[in-house]
Formats: C-alpha cells, structure tokens, sequence
C-alpha cells in the first residue's frame, strides 16, 4: 500500500503536466491495472498454494481469437461463442491441475508445455479455417455492456476487477477453502496429513485462474473489437510479477488478495506514467526494472517492521 | 564359381537400375527453402499464403520456416538459416531482417554453393550478403514517403510509433519519416512499445494516449501495425484532439481501412506481402530449374491506400479473405 502511494506520487508529480492526475490520466492506469490485476489475483492465490500457471497468456490469445472467428466468419450468436470461450478456459485449467496433480511434475513445466500447445493450436486452427490469426468480432449489446462498457474512459474491467478481488479475499480470509489453500501452499504434506484436500484445492484454483484469463481474453477481444490469438502473452509473467509486488511470495504460503489488488495498481501506474511523463521510451524497460525493484523493498521493508513490532 | 556369377548378375542388374532411375532423379522437383517472420505477425499471413499459392501454381512443394515469438527473434532467425543451408537446398529463399547477425550465415550459404534469395528484409545489403536477387520494398523509403505525405498535410509534430524495437526494417522506417517531417520543416520523434506488450492492445492504447498526453504539439501519428494504427485513432479520440492529428499506418486491417475511408485515418500502407511471397517463390522456381533470375530488384511496396481507394480494397478484401492482412 505504501509503495503503491510513493508510486503515485512519484509519477503525480512527473507527469502533472500531461494531465496524469486527471479523470482520464486515472481511468487510463486504471484499465491496465484492472487488466492485469484480474489475471494476477487468480495467479496470485495459485501461488499462495505452491504453483505457476504459465499457460494464461495462451488461453487469453486462444479465447480472443476463438470468439473473433465463431462471431465474425461463422456469424454465430455471441453468448453461444462466450460459452464455448469459458469451456475452453475451464478445460485448460482441468488439464493443468489434473497433469500438475497426478504426475507431481513442476507446474512451471507442466503449464508452459500447455502454453505451447494451446497457442499452437489456436494458431493452426485459425488459419486452417480462415487463413489469418487475427480477426474482428460481432457483438450484441448486451456483451458490449458486460465486458465492454465504459465510464467515461474508465472499462467496466475495472469493476469486474474490484469485485473479484472482494470475492477473493471473502474466499480466502472467511472460507476454509481459504485455510486449506494456505495450508497447502505453507507445507503440503503437512496439510494432506491435516486432512486438506490438496489435489482438489489446486485443480480447483488451475480452473479458476484459466477462467480469469478467459475473462481477460473476452474483455479485450469486445473492448478493442478484435481477436488475436497472439494476445496476452505479455502477462504470462506480468500476472506474477505483480503477485510477487504484492507480497506474495515465491516460495508460497503467504500473500493477500488486497496485495495483488496494489501489486496491479503499481503495475499500471508505472506502465502508463513513464508515457505521459513524456520520457524515452527506449529507456522504459531499466525505468520499469528500478521502479519495480524499489516498489518491492518498500513493500518488504514496511512488512518487516510490521512484523517486528510483534 | 556358380554363386560369384550370380553375385556378378545381380549387381550389374542393379547397376541397370540404377542408371534407369538417374534420368528420373535430374527431373525431381527443386527444393526450395524460404525463412522468414512468424504468423502471429499479420503482415506474415499473406506472404506465406502467396508463397503457398504460387507453390500450388507451379505444382512445386516448398518448406516455410519461421520462429514461433519474438522473445529471441534475433538469435533464432540466424539459427534458422544456417539449418536451413545445412539442409542443402536447390535455392533458399531468405527475410534478412537482422543483417549483421543473419548476414555472415547467409553469406556462407552462398559461398557453399545455394543460391539465395532475399525477399523483404535485408534491401541496404542483399547484395553484399551474397544474394542473387532481391524482392520486397525499401523501409527507409517507406517511411519518408510516409513523412513526406503527411509533412504535405501540413504536420509540424510528426511521432512514429514502433511496436519491435530493435527490428532495423522498423527502425530504418521511422528514420525516413522523421527525416521527411524535418526535410519539410518541422520535428518528429520516435518511441517504442515495450516488447512484451506489442501484442496487448490495452499497453498499446495507454502508451500512445500517454505520448500524446505528454506533448500536446502532437499533430501527426505513424504507426508500424494495425493494432496500434487503430489504438492511436482511439488515442486521439480519448485525448480530445479528434481532427487535429494526422494518423497513418503501415500494414493492413478491415477496421484501419474503414478508419481511412471514414476520414479517421490519412492513409494506410499496404506492404503488398502476398506479393513478396508469391514473386519470392516464384523466383526461387525460375532459378532452380532454368537458372533465370531478374537483373534488378523488385520492389512489391509501398502501395498507399487513401481514402478515395479503401472502400474498394474492403471490398476486395471481403471476398479473398487473407491475401492482405486482417479481416
């Protein structure tokens, strides 16, 4: 919380001449938080209970080009393809859960080869059936309203973002459900030995994670009015980079929901701030690598000295 | 006795065989290797759908080979060539994208004997890196045409945008349509999406809200993709500068090509790639079998669409779908 404050600030008084401090200068980091922040919550808790899902960039660029073609060349009925986009979703996250659980293979592994396979077939089955990888899409306005209604310039991924964050922190701090994904990421076999069910708990949120990634895949795809199956192979790494912002540590066991939630909004804050600060953008990546770095010692620094004062 | 004699019958025989077999073996089709960019790149799709068509017209098979992200574009396009001339093919068809490392591999495959082809990127040096023929466009020259047309337009604070940095073709690109704003009297800058977030459209948008935000002098956008093309419209829309600011792209798109003929963008470049394919496969045909190859370079681009023409173009597009970019 504080190092997402000294961000704002930092970049408040930066780019305050660029009007970053204005209704739309807040809406624009607000989107690319909420973006991020919807795929990393669910990535978030994976991790608190011990494992990665790499597979979530796929799975956003699969279902935004799965929604493009059945809208756009097969003209069929939005909330049909929406189905079909959760399915899909659900499916991956079974597959990684299943695989991760029943062979104890490293999920990093295990869902970078699904990665793989997924974008690859998004890829081939895109251009088998209409030779391009990329491709506008159809809506109704009632999909329009749900992913892709706006408050100005503020996306309604932003309240989709806030709610999930409740929800996940309700799940986590109020539910057993909650405890045992703790448990399992804290010490495994301690957990089963408590009578956790591990297997379940991870398959569980493999699901939910792909599920988000789908929703980040079907908001983008309405919002910017095309699929491409090449999308969101950026946040593969974005989504953990923010939960590790956010206190959630690699190591698992530990980390909160309302942590990822400002891990994502000193994400976007910087992300967004470097343009309208009108810096170099060559220079971007070494400002986004130093910010991020501080970010994180703040962070540790302050929880330390909350811990210590025991 | 008996057994060496029927030895001595059975290899002549083969012997017989063998040299029946030869006459047909010189009349095998060639093998054409053509290294190039990945698919998840639109500007990818028709090229290698004109290479594949000109295949199926010259009924010759020909193997694409490309890269499956940019995570490491660099090094793993080198790698392709050189794997490529291992395989020793009758003519090798090469995207010289990154000369000075693809360069020294291409120059050593046609010192071995292959004939090379350079096909889009690689126009400063395909000669030098041993090449017999060039097919493809100038980026450099691309770019300050670009420059020119929208300096004409009279923008004073031209910005190019480019999503790969570090890829010379783009850079070159921008180079030339700075170099043109500046030649017409005015000041034009560069800046670059962050590699990770080329493909995120949301990136996208901020990033070139945020420039525009940053330097309200602003009045002329280039930018080198689609989804960028259409997320600087919507920049400027959100902005509030709607009117005031000149767009132009490179690489087309059904909804860029609407934003041209609806007068929201000034024009877009069409890089024309199914004809780089077509034309570099074609090539590569002529010269494996009757060793013929044009004497100058052929350029397939730039062919800029204006709002006059993008109606008819979608049209087009709309019924061959693929041979040009985005539907």
């Amino acid at each position: 919380m504080f190092a997402a404050s000294f961000v704002y600030l930092f970049f408040a008084v930066c780019a305050w001449r660029a009007g970053f401090v204005s209704l739309n200068g807040t809406a624009a980091w607000l989107d690319t938080s909420a973006e991020v922040g919807i795929v990393a919550l669910a990535v978030g808790l994976l991790m608190i209970a011990g494992e990665f899902d790499l597979s979530i960039g796929s799975v956003i660029g699969a279902t935004s080009i799965l929604f493009a073609i059945g809208t756009n060349h097969y003209q069929m009925n939005p909330w049909i393809m929406l189905a079909m986009c959760f399915a899909l979703g659900a499916v991956t996250g079974l597959v990684n859960g299943a695989i991760t659980v029943k062979t104890r293979l490293p999920s990093f592994i295990v869902t970078l080869a699904t990665n793989y396979a997924l974008i690859g077939a998004a890829l081939g089955f895109s251009r088998l059936l209409t030779n391009t990888t990329s491709s506008s899409i159809q809506t109704t306005p009632g999909v329009e309203l749900l992913f892709g209604s706006q408050w100005g310039q503020a996306n309604v991924a932003v309240l989709w973002w806030l709610a999930l964050t409740v929800v996940a922190t309700i799940v986590l701090w109020r539910t057993p459900f909650g405890n045992w994904v703790y448990a399992t990421g804290g010490n495994e076999s301690a957990a089963r030995g408590a009578g956790v069910p591990t297997g379940f708990v991870k398959i569980v949120l493999f699901i939910v994670t792909s599920l988000t990634a789908t929703l980040l895949g079907v908001i983008q795809a309405v919002e910017f009015h095309s699929g491409n199956a090449a999308n969101g192979q950026g946040y593969v790494f974005e989504a953990p980079i923010v939960a590790v912002i956010g206190g959630v540590l690699l190591g698992g066991g530990y980390g909160s929901p309302l942590g990822v939630f400002f891990g994502s909004i000193i994400f976007g804050v910087i992300t967004v701030g470097i343009f309208y600060a009108g810096w170099n953008t060559d220079w971007l990546m070494l400002f986004l690598g130093a910010l991020l770095l501080a970010a994180v010692l703040a962070n540790s620094y302050f929880r330390r000295l909350a811990l210590s004062e025991g | 006795m008996r057994a060496l004699a029927k030895l001595g019958l059975g290899f002549a025989w083969a012997g017989l065989i063998a040299a029946s077999a030869v006459p047909s073996a010189q009349a095998k089709e060639p093998f054409i290797i053509m290294v190039s960019g990945p698919l998840i790149e639109p500007f990818f799709g028709p090229l290698k759908k004109g290479a594949d068509d000109a295949a199926k017209a010259l009924g010759v098979e020909y193997q694409y080979s490309t890269i499956q992200d940019f995570n490491n574009v660099q090094a793993d396009l080198t790698r392709l060539v050189q794997q490529a001339a291992a395989r020793r093919p009758d003519v090798l068809v090469v995207s010289d994208f990154f000369p000075d490392s693809m360069g020294p591999q291409i120059k050593k495959a046609a010192a071995s004997g292959i004939p090379v082809i350079i096909m889009d990127g690689g126009y400063e040096s395909w000669r030098d890196v041993g090449g017999q023929a060039y097919v493809g466009y100038d980026s450099h020259l691309v770019g300050a045409q670009a420059g020119d047309l929208q300096s004409k337009a009279g923008v004073k604070h031209g910005l190019c945008v480019n999503q790969v940095p570090g890829n010379p073709a783009l850079e070159a690109m921008c180079r030339g349509y700075v170099e043109a704003i500046k030649a017409g009297g005015g000041d034009a800058k560069t800046m670059t999406i962050p590699l990770q977030d080329t493909q995120n459209p949301q990136v996208n948008l901020q990033a070139i809200k945020g420039a525009l935000a940053a330097d309200v002098a602003i009045d002329g956008v280039y930018a080198l993709g689609p989804t960028q093309v259409e997320s600087a419209i919507r920049a400027v829309d959100e902005a509030g500068r709607t009117g005031k600011v000149e767009i132009g792209g490179l690489t087309v798109s059904r909804r860029v090509l609407e934003a041209v003929r609806d007068g929201k963008a000034m024009f877009v470049v069409d890089l024309q790639g199914y004809l780089d394919g077509y034309f570099g496969l074609t090539m590569a045909y002529q010269k494996a079998k009757f060793d013929m190859l044009p004497a100058e370079p052929i350029f397939a681009a730039p062919h800029f669409i204006l709002q006059g023409d993008a109606q008819h173009i979608i049209d087009v597009n709309k019924e061959y779908a693929g041979y040009r970019g985005v539907e």
